[in-house]
């Protein structure tokens, strides 16, 4: 993997100014501001509202941060994997004889370098505010902060390589918005309700992910309608990653520059 | 040569091309029925500056893609710098540096951030490259604002920066001059000039025939993707006539004289000199003839003050050969 290329790939994600507001206002500002106003609510009336941290708060967050930083890690998908082309940039990139396949994978971990620290940043809010807006509730204990991160990070990290491989792919950023947005919370939640769809369901990876979040355990809202087991769910990630990536990939290698 | 030419040549040189830097082979690039570039051979030499002409639509960028291996071809064959494309694209294209169409930038990054992305593209030497192409193409003071702020004739200049990261033997221009002022125009030709001084190829497409002209040693016309003509500028100006200016003494006697001889195939008589046309093929039967008739006239006691070859414009050799007459410089 060439180095200079990801960095390349990161110094156009971060020159990118609106794109690094939104995705600090959708990873963090949105976590941030739903504590702040359940917190709020819980000063002003706590025996009508529970205090906004503890376990409960936890479990809340990770359902919002995987959400809202779900939306921001398609935005820099869809932007990392249209950048050069829309720019047309792309055939300058191609005429210094470097292959169309190291350009391609270079932009993966690019966008990861931009998309982690922030991600991480949206999740020490989440993890922060549980602990001191805890209140009388349970503290979430520091296996269950770190396996919360560790899904918060697969959950927005996929919805990234996924916006990234399909806008390689299709070459349009505001498509692939539009497709995976409406995916992600119209078409994957109804068809996970469609009971006679049967095992079929286990292949929708909103399904895989939900089914490796830790929230269900902690009986938190992210429990999936599906019944699979976190080895098949982690296949079907795999495989979506796979199939996409090879997609816009040869979409990249084969295209006219 | 100078001593940065020789380093140029020696560094880079291609591996048995000879002296060709593309050599085209019934390339041939059809856009579904259309064909756009239709089995061109072509032969660009080393250390030259080749114009590349043709009316808008004639296939120069698609050619431009083609031996560049941007898109694909239908068939025929391509070395670029002697190597084999697109199998040895990586090869071929580590010295080429190319500006296809319009030179585009990610606007939201500084110049120099977008000479980094390219140079990262290429081998580590590029990035140590920055700063001198900077300075060469006058832009180190302006590199770290947007391009977005960017002229046109500055967004071309940058283009030209990025090219010189990989220090190129051959250097792809296509429309350089395009919405360039008078001022600019005559920057660039000299840009040119230097390159070609420093014994890199420069390969310029472009509509303005005066430019190519004024720039090229070489020219190849392209019309609805046929290569009509190549060779040197001056040969393809002239076509198969050179016209010589005599200015004598003795104007009545030296037109009976001149109008005699068979090497001549038309004669204008203008208030202060003759103009004859001589009919040749090579430029070296031209030259032949200009001396014979300079020794008929002198034999015959008229006294010669002066033999000068016509100026023939490219431009309407290049009507001639296209018959376009729309096409303008």
């Amino acid at each position: 993997m060439n180095t200079r290329l990801i960095n390349s790939e990161w110094l156009k994600l971060r020159k990118r100014r609106e794109l690094f507001w939104w995705s600090i206002a959708l990873s963090v500002g949105v976590v941030a501001i739903v504590f702040g106003v359940i917190e709020g609510l819980h000063l002003a009336n706590p025996a009508q509202h529970g205090p906004a941290g503890g376990l409960t708060g936890l479990t809340r967050g990770l359902i919002g941060l995987s959400s809202a930083g779900g939306l921001a890690a398609i935005l820099i998908g869809a932007f990392t994997g249209t950048a050069d082309v829309s720019a047309g940039v792309f055939r300058d990139l191609v005429a210094t004889g470097r292959s169309r396949w190291e350009l391609f994978a270079a932009r993966v971990p690019g966008a990861l370098m931009f998309f982690l620290p922030i991600i991480t940043l949206g999740y020490v809010v989440v993890a922060a505010c549980s602990v001191v807006f805890r209140g009388s509730m349970p503290a979430a204990s520091a296996s269950v902060i770190a396996r919360g991160y560790g899904w918060v990070v697969l959950s927005t990290g996929f919805d990234l390589v996924v916006a990234l491989g399909f806008a390689s792919l299709i070459n349009s950023r505001a498509t692939t918005i539009g497709v995976l947005i409406g995916w992600q919370f119209i078409a994957s939640p109804l068809l996970l309700q469609v009971s006679w769809l049967g095992s079929v369901r286990q292949l929708i990876f909103t399904s895989a992910l939900a089914r490796l979040n830790p929230a269900p355990a902690l009986e938190g809202p992210g429990s999936t309608t599906v019944t699979h087991s976190a080895a098949v769910a982690a296949v079907v990630l795999v495989a979506w990653v796979a199939v996409i990536l090879v997609a816009g990939g040869w979409r990249t290698i084969t295209r006219d520059a | 040569m100078s001593m940065r030419s020789k380093e140029v040549s020696e560094r880079s040189a291609p591996q048995g091309c000879g002296d060709a830097v593309i050599e085209t082979h019934g390339l041939t690039k059809r856009f579904g029925d259309r064909v756009a570039v239709n089995n061109v051979d072509l032969v660009v030499p080393g250390a030259s500056a080749f114009g590349f002409v043709g009316p808008n639509g004639a296939g120069k960028t698609t050619l431009i893609r083609t031996i560049l291996g941007l898109t694909r071809r239908a068939s025929g064959t391509v070395r670029l710098l002697g190597y084999s494309m697109p199998e040895q694209h990586n090869l071929a294209l580590a010295r080429v540096g190319a500006i296809v169409e319009e030179p585009l930038f990610h606007l939201h990054l500084t110049g120099r951030e977008n000479l980094k992305v390219v140079a990262a593209a290429r081998e580590p030497q590029a990035q140590d490259r920055i700063a001198p192409a900077l300075a060469r193409v006058g832009l180190a003071d302006r590199a770290d604002e947007r391009v977005r702020a960017y002229s046109t004739g500055m967004r071309q200049r940058l283009g030209v920066a990025r090219c010189l990261l990989a220090d190129p033997l051959l250097l792809i221009l296509d429309e350089p001059m395009n919405g360039l002022d008078p001022a600019g125009i005559e920057e660039f030709r000299e840009m040119i000039n230097g390159f070609v001084g420093e014994g890199r190829t420069v390969f310029l497409s472009s509509h303005l025939l005066d430019e190519v002209q004024k720039t090229c040693d070489r020219v190849a016309i392209i019309d609805q993707g046929d290569i009509l003509t190549q060779g040197l500028v001056e040969d393809i100006a002239r076509g198969r006539r050179s016209a010589i200016r005599f200015r004598c003494d003795s104007p009545d006697v030296a037109e009976d004289l001149l109008g005699a001889h068979p090497a001549v195939e038309q004669i204008q008589r203008t208030d202060s000199a003759i103009i004859v046309a001589i009919r040749t093929e090579p430029s070296t039967d031209a030259d032949t003839a200009v001396a014979d008739l300079n020794r008929l006239l002198v034999e015959a006691g008229v006294s010669i003050f002066a033999i000068e070859a016509e100026r023939v414009s490219l431009e309407e050799r290049f009507l001639e050969i296209t018959s376009r007459p729309e096409v303008t410089g």
